[in-house]
């Protein structure tokens, strides 16, 4: 059933489609224009590929709302569940897709150190793309659409300023010395168990917040009326 | 007794503001249900209730003995469904459209839909936002059509047709239903569909069930009463399920209409009460027929 969603999707959503291949296009001849940076791995050619490419199932969830088309998506005989584990899957390979090709290309044109390359796995890059990419912001999309992805965003810039507020100022607020203290906590933690520890936690952080996008998305769409 | 095919009982939503309470009905296979009601009834609501687009609050609703809100996603292979505003992909052709919704259903007959497309004069390569709203629900027929699917839904399919099309297709649909395995549930306020080739009517007002009943039925006892304001006497108007008085006269619809004749025996006309004529009057009465 999840070949068929993702075979009636390339049907239906191809301008889409092939118009979001101009991005790793562009992206990719940049990189290659730019050969001061060829062990910069992290550059904004990987992360801002990767993150358009992680929107791209909201964007076509969205397109099927502003077309009128989502009555007849839902109608399919099919759990909803199964659609959310499509947006996962066409996420999750077109951000595979792009890595991959931003590998080759990055290695073909640029010639990179190899502990530059071998940085790119070291770091859970791909996780935490599809977390703020896709799994944070779908159920919002699902429940409201292009309005929802929106506010998902601004929540989460919203968000991001508090924190940057709160690393600031909050160490001279009494009040919030328990938050501190806790973070400290964490940070203790998670360096104190040596690298191994480090490294496990620093990927399953994402994958746990992975999954939690998903069973919230499931949750979502269950409840969302044609 | 064979079973329904499906069976509704104790529906209900609620939103602020629209309520559907308590809607039932039982319709066996083999048969075509028209769901009438004027717009605002709850009959939209009521079939994306039965296709699981809207969670009811409260309620049954078994298709072929199975809870279709528990195994709505496999019970779904055997509804077909055409909304009353098909929408398509503006950009692509119709043959395009067809292939996204074919593979889902293993009964698809791909040599019926070519000849629906033919009969109905639609060319598959056409492209979807060229089609007027009339040649959208054409297409939404043909794909709803082209399989073996055991009830079929169609809301307001036609709404956008001309009346030679629109015969033709309730002539499709009767012919459809030979055996007691397919049932039709129909819902429309143009009740000029109906009145040929309907088995069941379920009128619906203000989210509830007003009746649900055989057209046969209707037909043979169901009658209006046109006559003198002189024969308006208490007794009178309560004889009748809903009554309509102006300065000239009354028009009353009566459940009976052997008692009627018998009653007014020339003082008043007495004639078969039309579909129309009942959802007209009902709906000024609010009546409600047990």
């Amino acid at each position: 059933m999840l070949l068929n969603l993702l075979l009636r999707d390339l049907t239906l959503h191809r301008r889409v489609l092939v118009s979001s291949l101009f991005i790793p296009v562009l992206l990719l001849v940049a990189l290659a224009m730019t050969p001061e940076n060829r062990n910069d791995g992290f550059g904004p050619h990987l992360i801002f590929g990767l993150f358009l490419f992680a929107l791209l199932p909201l964007s076509l969830h969205i397109r099927e709302g502003s077309l009128g088309t989502m009555a007849d998506l839902l109608v399919l005989p099919l759990h909803r569940r199964e659609l959310v584990r499509l947006r996962f899957l066409e996420g999750t390979l077109a951000c595979l897709g792009y890595f991959v090709l931003f590998l080759i290309w990055w290695v073909l044109k640029l010639h990179p150190d190899r502990k530059a390359i071998l940085e790119l796995f070291r770091v859970p890059l791909l996780p935490w793309v599809l977390v703020v990419g896709l799994a944070y912001p779908l159920p919002f999309a699902l429940k409201w659409g292009g309005k929802g992805l929106a506010v998902a965003y601004l929540a989460l810039m919203a968000g991001f300023l508090g924190f940057a507020l709160l690393m600031v100022f909050g160490p001279q607020m009494p009040a919030l010395g328990w938050l501190f203290r806790g973070l400290q906590a964490l940070e203790r933690f998670h360096l104190g168990g040596g690298p191994g520890v480090a490294q496990a936690l620093a990927f399953a952080v994402p994958l746990l917040l992975l999954a939690a996008g998903y069973r919230i998305s499931v949750w979502t769409l269950q409840r969302v009326e044609g | 007794m064979t079973e329904p095919l499906l069976e509704l009982r104790g529906v209900a939503k609620g939103w602020p503001s629209f309520q559907m309470e308590d809607v039932g009905f039982t319709l066996p296979g083999g048969r075509i249900m028209g769901l009438l009601g004027t717009n605002g009834a709850g009959k939209t609501t009521l079939l994306k209730i039965l296709l699981g687009l809207v969670r009811p609050d409260r309620g049954t609703l078994r298709f072929k003995g199975r809870d279709l809100l528990a195994d709505g996603a496999e019970l779904r292979r055997h509804i077909a469904y055409v909304s009353d505003e098909p929408r398509l992909v503006p950009e692509l052709p119709l043959r395009t459209l067809k292939e996204a919704s074919a593979r889902f259903y293993p009964d698809w007959n791909e040599a019926r839909w070519r000849e629906l497309m033919g009969e109905f004069g639609l060319d598959p390569a056409a492209k979807a936002g060229h089609l007027s709203l009339g040649m959208r629900t054409k297409f939404a027929l043909t794909l709803a059509l082209a399989r073996d699917a055991e009830l079929l839904v169609l809301d307001e399919p036609t709404t956008g047709l001309d009346p030679e099309f629109r015969r033709e297709l309730m002539q499709r649909l009767a012919g459809l239903i030979q055996d007691d395995s397919r049932s039709i549930l129909f819902s429309t306020h143009i009740t000029s569909d109906l009145e040929q080739r309907v088995d069941l009517v379920t009128l619906m007002q203000e989210g509830r069930v007003v009746f649900s009943l055989e057209q046969e039925a209707l037909r043979e006892h169901w009658v209006l009463v046109k006559g003198g304001l002189d024969l308006l006497d208490d007794t009178v108007r309560q004889s009748f399920l809903s009554l309509r008085v102006t300065p000239y006269g009354f028009e009353g619809l009566a459940l009976d209409g052997a008692a009627a004749r018998r009653r007014f025996q020339g003082d008043a006309l007495v004639e078969r009460a039309s579909l129309e004529d009942i959802v007209v009057l009902i709906g000024r009465s609010k009546a409600h027929v047990a």
